[in-house]
């Protein structure tokens, strides 16, 4: 037998066992003419010679392995954009804090001088409280500009040699610091690291 | 299998192969600079503690004070030179 007769129950349809060698022989060169070269050409033939149970396993297969790779590749992007936006929102917030602690650093050379008897009385009360310092001028510890961002006095709560000073800037962003105090001149010793506070609706700066 | 199913498959094998390839290049890039990133901003905030921790201890010479300013304001030059001698800034990081 040679390899086309061989090869015949496969894609000729034909039960080997119910035919002779010599009719496959034959029936092969009889449709030799029709299957043209594909049936001399060898890769043709190793296709030919799969059974129909293999036949087209290879799109299904390359579609499959296709979305694998899209979809791993989609992950992988997605997960780069999420360090992106992680890193981006940190630099962020870490320049909001970096403002609002020059905010506090002016407020405190601010506060210095005739303003610092201000300190003694809370925010609210320093209309009032100008009489008993005289010479001081409660709107300029109330807002100011640093850099190019203009900021806000929201609050100012002394307590004995202490007080905390919550401020915002233009855009929204809002934080408080704890100030100390000097006890005999109420000027700003030291301040306290930002502590970020969520951020609040835009106040209007005059 | 034919030959226009193998032809199919290889197209859409290398279209999406070539495609994977290009998202993993660009997202090995944007982790490569986030990484990057992530790093200069720890040596920003490193170099800000030291800062503020070296201007609050008592090494800070009175030079560094501005002798004509009446409310004890740093001298900017001086504050600057003793700060990048002093100070762990890195190469990637200067002062302005």
């Amino acid at each position: 037998m040679n390899w086309i007769s061989s090869a015949s129950p496969l894609w000729l349809g034909f039960d080997e066992s119910k035919e002779d060698d010599s009719f496959f022989l034959n029936e092969a060169q009889t449709l030799r003419g029709m299957l043209h070269s594909a049936v001399m050409n060898p890769l043709h033939c190793q296709f030919l010679l799969r059974p129909r149970s293999q036949a087209g396993f290879v799109l299904p297969l390359a579609l499959t392995v296709s979305a694998v790779l899209l979809l791993g590749s989609a992950s992988i992007h997605t997960l780069s954009l999420q360090k992106r936006l992680r890193i981006h929102a940190s630099h962020h917030r870490q320049l909001g804090a970096d403002q609002l602690r020059s905010v506090a650093q002016s407020f405190a050379v601010t506060a210095r001088g005739l303003e610092a008897c201000l300190l003694q009385w809370p925010s609210l009360d320093w209309p009032g409280a100008a009489l008993d310092c005289p010479g001081s001028d409660p709107p300029k510890l109330s807002r100011g500009v640093v850099g190019e961002k203009r900021w806000s006095l929201l609050d100012w709560q002394p307590s004995t040699d202490r007080g905390q000073l919550k401020v915002q800037l233009a855009d929204g962003r809002t934080s408080s610091f704890l100030l100390v105090l000097d006890p005999l001149t109420f000027e700003v010793i030291e301040i306290s690291d930002v502590q970020l506070q969520a951020r609040v609706p835009q106040l209007e700066v005059e | 299998m034919t030959l226009l199913e193998v032809v199919v498959s290889s197209v859409v094998l290398a279209g999406s192969s070539s495609a994977a390839l290009g998202v993993w290049n660009q997202s090995a890039t944007e982790l490569q600079r986030a990484t990057t990133l992530d790093a200069l901003s720890l040596q920003l905030e490193i170099v800000r503690i030291s800062t503020d921790r070296w201007l609050q201890s008592d090494a800070v010479a009175a030079d560094l004070l501005d002798s004509s300013s009446p409310d004890c304001r740093f001298n900017a030059e001086v504050l600057k030179a003793a700060a990048a001698d002093r100070l762990p800034l890195g190469s990637e990081v200067s002062m302005h």
